[in-house]
């Protein structure tokens, strides 16, 4: 599977079936690479989004054909079980969009999130599934994030650096069977993601 | 040659597919199990559940109730879709303000109370008169906590295992009782019903504690008491923290 963003591609290269990519963030910086990779992978996409996030995704056309599963109507952050299940009964090989760790970090405890990822480690790999999933940063101590590293194949780090009133954002790759990189420049310009000459 | 456990030993449908696959296949027939758990986590809806998938095979069931009025539970149950009236259904209202049918005419509940024997006698007579494959008391807690002499309940008890054995009677009884006691010893299966609060939802999970004869999923997994009865997600976890 490919992302859709030519830069990215060539630095985490083809992402195999049956894996997770991991976005960690700082808020939903970032999260068009998620939807970048729904638009690209469209026929057979599916996305576990919020109500707010579902609205969003109204107003995007080459969205409109996404399967949602939306938190709050169609499952709910007390029943952990029901999301997993929902998972677990999509079609094999189906492109999958996570943005419901936000809610549910504010929900569980880290741990129970980390449980419960693991469970959908397991099933993507059963599935054949790609999933991505976006993770603040901030909602979890390094420990729990190392461990939610160790289920992902591939990490993607966006970073922030805010110096007086300039604000410098740098993309790495942490994880990916090609290798590591160093931070490049990452901007989002008109809602298109660019990515720029390696910082340093 | 390769036999999977479910092939070995007979198994009988719980009528919840979810059940069937947490026990590998299903009850073993001819045997005794409890069903535990609170108020409202749904015993007497697994109960029914079973009863009526032995209706669907065209058995005989017996369904003893000795709390809930019998006409109640018919409302109740008819409303999750089971044919409650299937003249294969016989049900025997024991409780202090239910009808009583015939078999249990004169013995009154608190007569049970005082003497398990008495109940268990008048099961035994109406399983000589009709053949039942599936037969259900629910719940036993009130007879239980009643009990003067439980020397000589456990006597009975005994005895009245022994007694459906001969005529391979599947039984399920029901309890709200939480903690052990004698009948998880002597019964073949104890399965709990149980239930979390998180962030103010209730969330159901079954577990089976115990199934002699058979391997089983040692896991809790949710549950759902839905406007179809119960729902269990078999592949699931519960995932209730730490």
């Amino acid at each position: 599977m490919e992302i859709g963003i030519p830069k990215l591609d060539e630095l985490l290269g083809e992402i195999e079936e049956g894996n997770i990519l991991l976005l960690e963030t700082i808020g939903t910086l970032g999260e068009e690479i998620v939807l970048e990779m729904l638009k690209k992978n469209k026929e057979n996409a599916v996305a576990f989004v919020t109500k707010k996030m579902r609205d969003e995704f109204k107003k995007i056309p080459e969205l409109a054909n996404v399967k949602l599963i939306v938190l709050g109507e169609d499952v709910f952050p007390e029943e952990l079980y029901a999301i997993s299940f929902k998972l677990r009964n999509l079609f094999e090989g189906a492109h999958v969009g996570f943005f419901l760790l936000h809610p549910l970090l504010v929900f569980h405890p880290p741990t129970t999130v980390y449980k419960f990822f693991s469970e959908i480690a397991s099933i993507v790999q059963e599935k054949k599934v790609v999933l991505t999933a976006i993770i603040d940063k901030r909602l979890v101590d390094e420990r729990t994030l190392a461990m939610f590293e160790n289920l992902a194949t591939y990490v993607i780090d966006i970073v922030e650096l805010i110096q007086g009133f300039k604000i410098t954002r740098g993309l790495r790759i942490k994880k990916s069977p090609k290798g590591n990189t160093g931070f490049y420049k990452f901007e989002i310009r008109d809602g298109k993601i660019v990515i720029g000459e390696l910082i340093g | 040659m390769y036999f999977k456990e479910s092939d070995i030993m007979t198994r009988i449908s719980t009528g919840i597919e979810g059940l069937d696959k947490m026990l590998k296949g299903g009850l073993i027939p001819g045997r005794s199990y409890l069903i535990k758990g609170g108020p409202g986590t749904g015993k007497t809806t697994l109960a029914i559940h079973f009863l009526m998938e032995g209706i669907k095979n065209g058995e005989k069931v017996l369904y003893i109730t000795l709390e809930e009025p019998l006409d109640i539970l018919k409302q109740d149950m008819k409303k999750l879709g089971f044919d409650i009236d299937n003249p294969l259904f016989m049900g025997i209202d024991a409780t202090p303000v239910g009808e009583r049918t015939h078999i249990f005419e004169g013995t009154h509940y608190e007569e049970f109370a005082k003497s398990f024997g008495e109940l268990v006698k008048a099961i035994k007579e109406r399983l000589d008169t009709e053949k039942f494959t599936r037969v259900v008391i629910d719940p036993i807690t009130m007879v239980k906590l009643t009990i003067e002499n439980k020397l000589e309940y456990r006597r009975t008890f005994i005895g009245f295992l022994k007694d459906l054995a001969k005529y391979n009677v599947t039984l399920l009884i029901t309890s709200e009782l939480h903690e052990t006691d004698l009948e998880d010893y002597l019964v073949s299966g104890v399965i709990e019903l149980k239930t979390y609060e998180i962030a103010g939802k209730v969330v159901r999970g079954i577990k089976i504690l115990k199934f002699r004869g058979s391997s089983f999923d040692e896991q809790i997994r949710p549950y759902r008491l839905t406007d179809k009865g119960i729902e269990i997600y078999s592949e699931e976890n519960i995932f209730v923290g730490d």
